[in-house]
C-alpha cells in the first residue's frame, strides 16, 4: 500500500493561488525543509487601515480561530477571530506586489528590501513554511526579536500583540517556533506543527 | 543512493499485527499526517490498547531506558501510583509516544500518529501540580501519570493534561489542545518526538 506524500506540485514555493492548487494541507519536503499549503483568510493588502495587519513576505501567519487548523487556514490578524493563537508558519510568497489589483503577480523576493512584498490576496491560497531555515522579521523596526511561544500560558496568549509579530518565550512550556540569528538579513530556524 | 523513505507498506493505519510487518519505528507521511510503527505491551498492569488514548515509550525500569530504542509503548504508567508530591520524580514511562489509533493486542504492533490533527477518547485533564486547571485551546499538553490528581486517586491510562507551569520538572509538549470541552470529543494537534 503507498502512501500519499505529494512529490509532484503544480505550483512553485513563491507562488500563490486564487484556487486550491494543490490541496489544502499538504505538505511539501525540499530539502532539509518543509512547507505547507494552506488557505489565506486574514485582511486583504490593502484594505486594512493598520499597517501592520497585513500577510508581509517573512511574516508569521496564525490558523485562524479554532477551527484554522483543521482547515489549515491561516491570517495574520490575531484578532478578528477568537482563539487564533496557533502560529502556522512562514508566508513565503511574494504574490502581491504594491497595491491591490485584483490580480496576483508573481516574483522572487528581493531580500536587500522585502519590507515592501505583501504575501498573498484574501482567500487565496500559497505555501508558508514550517521547518528549515528561513529569513525573518525578527529585529526589525515594530517587530520583537526572535523567539516565541503559543502557549502553554492562556495568559500570555492574551497578551499577544495582534500583528503576527514574535515574542521572546516567556516558560518552560511555550512553543518555540523560530530561533532567531539575527544578522544583517534576519533569519531563523523555524519549528512550527504540522 | 537509495531513497531512505519508506513508502510501500503492507499494513493499512488500523491494521495489527503479531509480527513486525514494517520494521520498528518506520515511519509513515500520510497528507499531512504523521504515523510510527510500534510494538504495544499492556504492561504491569495488563492495560488494553484504547483507540485515541495515547501510549508512552515502555522503559521497564529507570535503569533500563529501551523504551524509545525499541519502540515498545504502553498505556501503563507504572510506578506513578504514588503520592502526588512524588509523581512527578519517578521520571519512569513519561515519553509520550503518539496517539493509538487501533486496538493491538499485548506485544502486537500497530501504527501510532506522531503529527497532525488528532481525537482523542479521553478528555484532557488537569495538571496533577496545583494549580491544576483544565487546558485550554491552544495550550501545551503532556502525558498525565496515570493517576487522578489526588493520592489514591483512580489509575488512567493513556491520558494527556496540561503542561505543568512554572516548575521544574521534565516534561514533554505532545501537542496542543484544540477541542476542551468536557462535552464534547477531545482534540489536538499532535507534536511528538519522532
Amino acid at each position: 500500500m503507498p502512501d500519499s506524500t505529494k512529490i509532484a506540485f503544480r505550483t512553485s514555493l513563491v507562488e500563490t493561488a486564487p484556487f486550491d492548487a494543490e490541496g489544502v494541507g499538504t505538505l511539501r519536503f525540499e530539502g532539509e525543509n518543509i512547507y505547507k499549503w494552506v488557505k489565506y483568510i486574514g485582511p486583504n493588502p490593502g484594505e486594512d487601515t493598520e499597517a501592520y495587519t497585513q500577510p508581509w513576505l517573512f511574516e508569521v501567519a496564525y490558523y485562524s480561530g479554532e477551527t484554522g487548523y483543521q482547515n489549515s487556514e491561516v491570517t495574520i490578524d490575531l484578532t478578528a477571530v477568537a482563539n487564533t493563537r496557533i502560529p502556522a508558519g512562514v508566508f513565503i510568497s511574494s504574490g502581491v506586489i504594491g497595491t491591490v489589483d485584483g490580480k496576483a503577480g508573481y516574483s522572487y523576493p528581493n531580500l536587500d528590501n522585502f519590507d515592501g512584498l505583501l504575501a498573498v490576496y484574501q482567500n487565496n491560497y500559497c505555501w508558508i513554511q514550517l521547518r528549515g531555515s528561513v529569513n525573518s522579521r525578527g529585529g526589525g523596526v515594530g517587530y520583537t526579536y526572535g523567539l516565541t511561544q503559543t502557549d502553554g500560558s492562556v495568559t500570555e496568549a492574551a497578551g499577544l500583540p495582534d500583528d503576527g509579530q514574535l515574542q521572546n518565550v516567556k516558560g518552560g512550556t511555550d512553543r518555540v517556533v523560530i530561533n532567531h540569528y539575527g544578522g544583517s538579513v534576519p533569519r531563523g530556524i523555524c519549528n512550527f506543527v504540522f | 543512493m537509495i531513497y531512505g523513505k519508506k513508502h510501500i507498506f503492507t499494513t493499512s493505519l488500523i491494521d495489527t499485527g503479531v509480527t513486525d510487518l514494517e520494521g520498528l519505528g518506520t515511519l509513515r507521511w500520510e497528507g499531512n499526517k504523521l504515523y510510527k510503527w510500534v510494538q504495544y505491551t499492556t504492561g504491569n498492569n495488563n492495560l488494553p490498547a484504547v483507540v485515541g488514548q495515547v501510549p508512552t515509550y515502555w522503559d521497564t525500569s529507570t535503569t533500563d531506558r529501551q523504551g524509545y530504542k525499541n519502540s515498545i509503548v504502553s498505556n501503563d504508567r507504572e510506578n506513578n501510583d504514588t503520592t502526588s508530591s512524588t509523581r512527578y520524580q519517578n521520571l519512569l514511562n513519561m515519553v509520550p509516544a503518539g496517539v493509538l489509533i487501533s486496538t493491538p493486542e499485548d506485544m502486537e504492533y500497530c501504527w501510532v500518529q506522531l503529527a497532525g490533527y488528532a481525537e482523542l477518547s479521553l478528555t484532557f485533564r488537569g495538571s496533577p501540580l496545583l494549580p491544576n486547571p483544565r487546558p485550554q485551546f491552544g495550550q501545551a499538553v503532556t502525558t498525565h501519570m496515570g493517576k487522578d490528581t489526588e493520592p489514591g486517586g483512580a489509575f488512567i491510562g493513556g491520558s494527556l493534561c496540561t503542561m505543568p507551569m512554572g516548575i521544574l520538572t521534565p516534561g514533554y509538549i505532545t501537542g496542543y489542545a484544540l477541542e476542551t470541552d468536557l462535552a464534547k470529543v477531545n482534540s489536538m494537534i499532535c507534536a511528538f518526538p519522532f
